[in-house]
């Protein structure tokens, strides 16, 4: 498990943007993670693999769970490393399973890049089965947006 | 002509790819096809507040026992498209068109919607299930098309917002088919039905129970 959180926090660290004015727009780029209360980081790489490969066409259905020997950095990695469509289709795969996305602001992103591995490690165990994440923000959660679409209002 | 030529030729290569069972009824033609025996029609009006394109609703064969979409010798869905389109050649702004269709009898899931011709939502996540019984006329719903239209959490997706007016459909059909208007009857959907993912952006659209019968 070491090893596959050390992958994981390395692609944080590689998605964190370089040193700029301050932002409180949160968004993948600056590292994202998704998180379901109570779910085990095991929990996490087997569901986002099964997801990446529906979304790459090798698993034929959502409720087809056939784990690769993969981990929680290698799919997060190459979750950020797909196409922005198979992202995308990732994301809504892991959305419908009842998993919630965090993204950071870039100042969180730098933050997250400054803390010691062993302590991003320590953390990513913690942060995808967290009640409230310590880190980031919800970005997006699972919405019958399709057929009920909740539409932008202007303040 | 040289342009009209390569769109063409674009349409023909991004079509979607799937195995039509019947066309769509063209309610412009003084035809009109009735169910064989075999056979079942449903209807639903697509409509939306302005331009949404070229849009095809999509509606696969389904077997609920395998979980599984029919495909043809080639791989891909069998079913049926309805089209809806709405440029600046045409299309009336919030209109519920009617839509008609002639499909065999049996089960199918609403599978998912062709944008512009090049791009397909794909509901494989989750899409509403229903069954349809041989010469019955079945009112799926009203869906008003919205394209990349900015969602609640700033981005842009596509949607088909689902309401459900069946008496106002029955009026509009009785003026295409006064024989078949009496017949007209809800679906009855059931959500969550997965099936393989073929398409662009896979999704998931769960009829809301305030919309079911």
């Amino acid at each position: 498990m070491a090893n596959k959180l050390l992958i994981f926090a390395s692609l944080l660290a590689v998605c964190v943007p370089t040193p700029g004015w301050a932002s409180t727009k949160v968004d993948r780029g600056n590292g994202f993670f998704f998180n379901k209360p109570g779910a085990t980081a095991e929990l996490a790489t087997r569901e986002t693999e099964s997801c990446r490969k529906l979304a790459s066409g090798a698993e034929s259905q959502i409720n087809t769970i056939d784990v690769l020997a993969g981990g929680l950095a290698a799919v997060f990695g190459g979750a950020l490393a797909d196409g922005d469509q198979k992202r995308i289709n990732t994301e809504n795969c892991m959305l419908i399973r009842g998993w919630n996305l965090y993204a950071m602001t870039r100042e969180e992103g730098r933050a997250w890049k400054a803390l010691p591995q062993a302590e991003r490690n320590a953390e990513l165990a913690v942060l995808v089965g967290a009640e409230k994440p310590t880190r980031g923000s919800l970005l997006r959660t699972w919405h019958n947006d399709y057929a009920e679409p909740a539409l932008w209002q202007k303040n | 002509m040289a342009k009209e030529l390569i769109a063409l030729f674009g349409l023909v290569l991004a079509g979607p790819a799937m195995a039509q069972l019947t066309e769509q009824v063209d309610l412009k033609k003084p035809e009109r096809p009735v169910p064989a025996a075999n056979e079942a029609m449903i209807v639903l009006r697509p409509h939306a507040p302005g331009m949404v394109g070229d849009n095809r609703i999509l509606f696969y064969r389904y077997d609920p026992a395998t979980r599984k979409v029919a495909l043809d010798a080639q791989g891909q869905p069998v079913g049926t498209k309805i089209t809806y389109s709405y440029t600046v050649f045409g299309g009336k702004k919030g209109e519920k068109a009617l839509r008609v269709a002639i499909v065999p009898a049996g089960d199918y899931v609403l599978a998912g919607r062709t944008f512009n011709m090049t791009y397909t939502d794909v509901f494989c996540l989750g899409a509403p299930h229903f069954r349809v019984e041989p010469g019955s006329v079945t009112y799926i719903g009203d869906f008003e098309m919205l394209a990349l239209e900015k969602m609640a959490d700033g981005e842009r997706r596509n949607a088909m917002r689902f309401s459900s007016d069946l008496e106002s459909t029955r009026q509009q059909l009785a003026t295409a088919y006064p024989g078949l208007s009496g017949r007209l009857e809800s679906w009855q959907p059931t959500n969550g039905s997965t099936f393989q993912c073929l398409g662009d952006e896979f999704v998931a659209y769960n009829v809301p129970e305030s919309g079911k019968p």
